[in-house]
């Protein structure tokens, strides 16, 4: 049982932690709380079923499978960089200047607009997602691991460990951390910090999209509401960790992940969706900045 | 080098420069002086691309700059040390000299900050926001050398530093000038920019009231009287 709910909430809290990069990164840049965040994790789900439809009518799934889910991922992810590019430069960058509420207003609305864009284009009623890895697994000290939950929590730590290279060792991940800082002073260095901006959102949305596809195989369910509560977990997970602080939006998802999990099983399932808040809650009153975070409200 | 044409800048519906003219010859430290709101930092964030002036020209050898993006004109061989120093505070020392030369590949003028700062290659690995006032104006300058500069605009870099270290910051102002490098100085400091510059310009308001060579300015009695505290 133990045991068990430590799989199921690291699998869950993987997922959290992918969307919560990207609130954070963003958030880090900008200061802006990206509502449009959770539709492009919406959108990463839909994409996967619609390329991997496609890959199924060509016969690419059935001849090898392993080609077709990487060439879905890579399309999904390729689609929806390009999808939070977008947002940012038409609905964030013409208000950069702008007084804060501006931006955030126009999150919003990019939310309600994907939303509606899905809904019409793929309707109300839930999608089912191919079952591949069916509910196959293998059984590990009293649990039950499918590898699904396998691939998940490996796909989420490899990505994380990745991004936490490149924020720290690379040329690239160094300027988003200095733009972060001080724009002003970044670009007296000589750094375009549109580009860092742009390739923010690109990375963010990329996770997101793995994300979504990754739980759209777990759950085998898509309708185009799923991205509003996955957004909002994500989003507490953020701000849990320290929002602005990419290790705080690792752990933060991790450990929302975790209390959901062992609090539907150990508690009750009913109020799976409130542990999450009450955490946040607690977490808050001890500590205002978040687990990681440091700063506090700059300016 | 750098020739500024009837330049006007504005913050909203401030005018903070009513159109003035400027020029900086290659190999001179050219000196700005004037009170406070005068316009001095908006005349080098001008240069940088960060004020986007709304008349007038500045042109860099040979070319027209005043409407590039401030990454740019980096790129151009323009380096700017703002007011107020401006490190990165959590990036280490060598992190943000490794964002002072971002235009670059590659970078080959490490070996020559940490010799002319030597204090910073002993706290390369400490976090810029951790450094005294001293060391971070250090590193500043350091930072904006590392993108090899063909003009290096400094803005107060004496601001708010025990003498020793004034003292170390205008003898490296003064060495890397030797060495080729043309230098646009603002400073409260009047008396001891005025000495290391062969030109210098009076701001006031917004406009160019005085200007001449170094020593014709520390000698003239409305200098004296207002900004070096003579009478
Ligand atoms: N970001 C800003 N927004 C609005 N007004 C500004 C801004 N920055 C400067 N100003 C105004 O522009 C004028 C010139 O300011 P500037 O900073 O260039 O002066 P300065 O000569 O550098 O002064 P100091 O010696 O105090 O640094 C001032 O009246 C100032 O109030
Ligand atoms: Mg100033």
């Amino acid at each position: 049982m133990f045991f068990q709910q430590i799989v199921n909430g690291l699998t869950l809290g993987g997922v959290y932690a992918l969307i919560a990069l990207g609130y954070t990164m963003v958030y880090g840049i900008l200061e802006l709380i990206n509502f449009a965040h959770g539709e492009i994790y919406m959108l990463g789900a839909y994409l996967g079923i619609i390329f991997l439809g496609f890959f199924t009518a060509i016969g690419l799934t059935h001849s090898n499978i392993i080609l077709a889910l990487a060439l879905t991922f890579v399309l999904s992810v390729i689609f929806c960089s390009a999808y939070g590019f977008t947002v940012e430069k038409i609905a964030y960058r013409p208000l950069r200047n702008a007084p804060r509420l501006s931006p955030l207003i126009s999150a919003i609305g990019v939310s309600i607009f994907l939303q509606n864009y899905v809904m019409l284009a793929q309707g109300t009623t839930d999608k089912v997602f191919p079952h591949i890895f069916g509910s196959s697994g293998f059984g590990l000290m009293n649990a039950r691991i499918t590898y699904i939950q396998v691939f998940i929590v490996a796909t989420s730590f490899v990505l994380m460990i990745a991004l936490h290279l490149f924020v720290v060792k690379t040329k690239m991940g160094k300027a988003m951390r200095a733009v972060a800082q001080d724009k002003t002073m970044a670009s007296l260095v000589g750094i375009n910090i549109d580009r860092i901006i742009s390739m923010t959102f690109v990375i963010g949305s990329g996770l997101a999209a793995i994300a979504g596809l990754m739980v759209a195989m777990y759950y085998g369910l898509v309708n185009y509401f799923i991205g509003y509560v996955a957004g909002i977990k994500a989003f507490t997970a953020a701000v849990l960790g320290g929002i602005g602080s990419i290790p705080g939006a690792m752990l933060g998802g991790i450990v929302l992940g975790l209390v959901e999990s062992f609090g539907a099983s150990y508690i009750s399932s009913e109020y799976k969706d409130a542990y999450a808040f009450a955490l946040l809650i607690i977490i808050l009153l001890i500590k205002p900045t978040g687990l990681l975070g440091t700063r506090s409200i700059e300016k | 080098m750098l020739r500024i044409e009837g330049l006007h800048s504005f913050y909203g519906p401030i005018e903070a420069l009513s159109g003035i003219d400027i020029e900086v010859k290659e190999g001179e430290i050219v000196c700005l002086i004037g009170g406070n709101g005068a316009g001095k930092s908006t005349t080098l964030m001008s240069i940088s691309g960060i004020v986007r002036p709304r008349m007038g020209k500045i042109i860099f050898n040979g070319y027209e700059i005043q409407r590039a993006q401030p990454h740019n004109i980096v790129k151009m061989g323009i380096s700017h040390v703002p007011e107020g120093r401006r490190i990165f505070p959590r990036l280490t020392v060598i992190e943000n000299l490794e964002m002072g030369s971002f235009i670059h590949k590659n970078c080959d003028v490490l070996n020559f900050v940490f010799e002319l700062f030597p204090v910073l290659k002993e706290r390369r690995r400490q976090l810029g926001g951790t450094l005294s006032g001293g060391e971070q104006q250090m590193l500043a300058i350091a930072r904006a050398l590392m993108s090899k500069p063909k003009l290096l605009l400094l803005d107060e870099p004496s601001l708010g530093l025990a003498p020793i270290i004034v003292g170390k910051i205008f003898r490296v102002i003064q060495e890397l000038n030797e060495q080729g490098m043309t230098i646009l100085l603002v400073e409260q400091n009047a008396k001891a920019a005025l000495k290391l510059s062969k030109r210098g310009y009076v701001l006031e308001n917004g406009r160019i009231t005085l200007k001449g060579s170094g020593e014709e300015l520390i000698n003239n009695p409305m200098v004296k009287k207002a900004y070096l505290g003579e009478s």
